[in-house]
């Protein structure tokens, strides 16, 4: 007899009736990651709730000035979204980049989020958009940015009983995205970098976030790289002054997939070409 | 708990426990064994099926997930002893070697050439980027698929950047 038990629920209210019965249950979306730690043995056994069936939780729309994306919405859907491709291009390209187009299917964009690896391809430029988390719990709806709700490698802010709704952030077309992974597909990454801002008509950077992936616990905002983009109009001094910042936000560590001294040494290069182009898009 | 699935156009009710993968109940309980199981992790795509029409890696998805769902695997190509034209074209073209790979291409082609009959030569590659093949290489595999598409009538779209 197994010491698993499965129950889908449709609705946000029945889900946090279930997380409230069942503290230690295992919320499953897409399940890429759950099946994944059921097989190796990670995952403590119990309620695999499945809210792949709440309608309420899928979707990607824009209302008030914000783009929501609902926890359950597949990378699929926002790697072929064309409010995304125009308005967020740095989240639009990640999804692209994410694994492969059949794992894209299942993946959601909630579970990466929650799974919180820190080479997980959509919270740099969650951070870099400045998004925030929606998280229910009976006690109502709190809103995180994701920077402060990821807390480390597979440690969030999410405390029990808590459901993640989803995202939002302000459009963004001015945003772009960088990844070097060792193959096209499938590729975990070895570093990200996410740029998203604004510039008014003299060029001049007037708001800016930028962030990495893989180079540090969790997705890490680059406080001293914005510093030193914001108000300026860019030039080759501006831009050395920025790749040079990038060291000091960084904490890269030697890994599998690569040294220290090659994170420390790409990060600007692809910090720079993110840059570029999320400045010279043309939208 | 009980399963009930599309299976290859047939209903199909199977007992399950709630933490077997889809390719842990097509394979061990009803004895579709056309999927393979390669890595095991979401790495390799031989495990790859239709799943509501689309492509996805049966090993990282929850059986109890697919409940009501319509499941296409390579078992349901065939029809009155003759081959799919995708299955077909894969011989034609020199596409299989050991095998082992080939029901997950085929799988993966035929979600794509059902959204997109005039899939381009690029589109159908990066289709298949997360399906792995250790033997042909995958000159002969993306030629069998192109060459199918073509069949099917629909000119190829112009491909774009």
């Amino acid at each position: 007899m197994s010491e698993f038990t499965f129950c889908s629920v449709f609705s946000i209210d029945e889900a946090l009736m279930k997380l409230a019965q069942e503290p230690g249950a295992c919320v499953v979306a897409g399940g890429t990651d759950v099946t994944l730690r059921i097989r190796e043995g990670r995952q403590r056994p119990g309620l695999l709730l499945d809210i792949s069936r709440i309608a309420e939780l899928q979707g990607i729309r824009e209302e008030r000035g914000y783009i929501h994306i609902g926890a359950t919405t597949t990378l699929a859907a926002i790697a072929s979204s064309e409010l995304l491709a125009a308005k967020a291009p740095a989240l639009y390209e990640a999804a692209n980049r994410f694994a492969d187009p059949n794992t894209r299917n299942r993946a959601t964009i909630g579970g990466n989020i929650v799974n919180a690896s820190p080479g997980a391809d959509t919270p740099p430029p969650l951070c870099a958009l400045g998004a925030e988390v929606l998280l229910r719990s009976p006690k109502g709806t709190r809103c995180l940015p994701v920077w402060e709700y990821l807390l480390g490698p597979n440690r969030t802010a999410l405390l029990p009983g808590e459901l993640v709704l989803g995202v939002r952030f302000k459009p963004c077309p001015h945003s772009a995205f960088i990844k070097i992974g060792l193959r096209k597909a499938m590729a975990i990454s070895v570093e990200t970098a996410a740029v998203a801002l604004e510039k008014d008509e003299n060029g001049v950077i007037t708001a800016c976030g930028i962030a990495f992936g893989a180079l540090g616990p969790k997705a890490l905002r680059a406080w001293n790289t914005e510093k030193a983009l914001l108000n300026k109009r860019p030039s080759n001094a501006v831009l050395a002054a920025a790749v040079a910042a990038v060291g000091t936000d960084i904490q890269p560590r030697d890994g599998l997939r690569g040294t220290k001294e090659y994170r420390y040494s790409t990060a600007g290069v692809i910090f720079e070409r993110a840059f570029l182009a999320a400045y010279h898009s043309s939208i | 708990m009980l399963l009930h699935i599309i299976l290859n156009g047939k209903p199909i009710t199977a007992e399950i426990e709630p933490e077997q993968t889809l390719l842990s109940v097509l394979r061990n309980d009803l004895k579709h064994t056309g999927a393979k199981q390669g890595c095991g992790v979401g790495e390799c795509g031989a495990c790859t099926v239709v799943l509501d029409g689309r492509a996805i890696k049966s090993c990282t998805v929850l059986a109890a997930q697919c409940e009501g769902s319509e499941v296409l695997t390579i078992e349901g190509l065939a029809k009155n002893n003759e081959l799919h034209p995708l299955q077909r074209a894969f011989i034609d073209h020199g596409a299989i070697q050991c095998g082992y790979c080939t029901a997950g291409f085929i799988m993966t082609a035929l979600a794509l050439l059902q959204r997109k009959p005039n899939a381009t030569r690029g589109e159908i590659q990066a289709a298949i980027s997360g399906n792995l093949c250790r033997c042909t290489g995958y000159v002969q595999i993306i030629d069998a698929i192109e060459a199918y598409a073509a069949a099917l009538g629909e000119p190829p779209a112009k491909e774009g950047l």
